[in-house]
């Protein structure tokens, strides 16, 4: 029997592990993303999930002019982003240019009045209720690469959210542990040896960096 | 066919020097260990001989990207905009907690949002450095400048990179 992490997809396989998942104990977690025994769920044996037949949906409509303006925050991460694809082209000087502009709007960015970790986890759960939805509208209009970030971020998110709750019920897990952050999708793994894989995005292990570490 | 020039991976480049022997122009032997742009005539063999796939080629120029549909660039940005508020939150967090382990949570935290952001962004049109979407916003950033914008970063910006529109 396997059972799957609903929040990363990691895979326990009891024939390969020698233990009854159920013979687990309580405070087991999952070796990626940390989730508890109960955030996993059986696998049925392979059966391909049925097909949902695409709810149609009305979409706003969006006016001219309608679309929110990039904050200056956003400006940076845009200009970041292409500073790198500069640099992956070899166009050094451009990339330093990027930079320059980037560090400009990041210097001007707005720091909302907020209550720490409290606050990050509410926005990351109006973040997680808006996700199906967002990804509905780009699914029906076939932008797949949409839809990747979408997915990819997603996974991101579930995972931070049960991180950072996990923080808030017992910070003393942070202690004696490293921390990760994969370089291209952000997935964060807290532990001393983060997987092969980056589970979200599969980009290979040395593109997962370390944070660093609470001795 | 678009005109391209060779580039090592220097994270896989085992100096094998395959490239050296065969390139026609003495392109690839260089001391920064990276290939002379200027000397390259985007032949291809050193792609072609490495044995450890070290060097690929990048083209000069780069077709139109495919446009964005306004109601995906919406709910995109939505989600953006939430991540930059997050990875704010989280630096001013870590700026200042006295505590290494939320120190260090609020360090990663701000890097996921970062790299989350970046993605969201880019996916609604603004991938490609050298797109029309950028020059566009390379141009209206410097007629209207806001206080303190880097204008000549800008304006070297749009006389460097060759746009697609």
């Amino acid at each position: 029997m396997k059972y799957r992490c609903s929040v990363c997809g990691y895979i326990y396989d009891e024939d390969k592990e020698g233990v009854r998942f159920e013979d687990l104990p309580e405070d087991w977690r999952c070796p990626v993303c940390g989730e508890g025994k109960e955030g996993f769920e059986p696998m049925e044996d392979e059966e391909p999930a049925p097909v949902r037949a695409p709810e149609v949906q009305e979409a706003p409509s969006v006016e001219e002019g309608d679309l929110r303006e990039l904050s200056a925050a956003e400006l940076s991460a845009l200009c970041s982003n292409l500073a790198r694809g500069c640099e992956k082209q070899q166009l050094s000087r451009e990339s330093e240019l990027f930079k320059q502009i980037s560090d400009y709007f990041w210097s001007n960015r707005v720091v909302p009045d907020h209550d720490g970790v409290a606050s990050l986890l509410e926005l990351i759960g109006k973040d997680l209720e808006a996700y199906p939805a967002a990804k509905d509208v780009v699914s029906s209009a076939g932008d797949r690469g949409s839809l990747r970030v979408l997915t990819w971020s997603e996974k991101v998110t579930m995972i931070m959210d049960s991180i950072l709750t996990r923080y808030r019920d017992d910070p003393s897990f942070l202690q004696h542990t490293s921390v990760y952050v994969c370089d291209i999708c952000g997935f964060i793994y807290i532990g001393d040896n983060p997987p092969a894989v980056c589970p979200v995005c599969k980009v290979p292990g040395f593109m997962i960096l370390r944070a660093g570490g609470v001795a | 066919m678009v005109r391209m020039y060779a580039s090592r991976n220097l994270r896989n480049c085992t100096k094998d020097c395959m490239c050296l022997y065969v390139c026609p122009t003495g392109a690839t032997d260089t001391e920064t260990g990276q290939i002379d742009f200027d000397k390259c005539i985007g032949c291809g063999d050193c792609v072609r001989s490495c044995p450890n796939g070290a060097i690929s080629l990048i083209p000069y120029t780069y077709p139109p990207q495919q446009p964005k549909d306004d109601q995906c660039v919406a709910a995109v940005r939505a989600i953006s905009h939430s991540k930059a508020l997050q990875e704010a939150i989280a630096e001013d967090a870590m700026s200042t907690s006295d505590d290494p382990a939320l120190f260090l949570l609020m360090k990663a935290v701000r890097r996921s949002n970062r790299l989350m952001g970046e993605d969201l962004v880019r996916e609604t049109g603004y991938m490609l450095p050298q797109s029309g979407e950028v020059r566009r916003l390379l141009e209206s950033l410097i007629a209207n400048p806001p206080d303190g914008f880097p204008v000549e970063a800008a304006r070297e910006l749009l006389g460097l990179l060759r746009f697609t529109e």
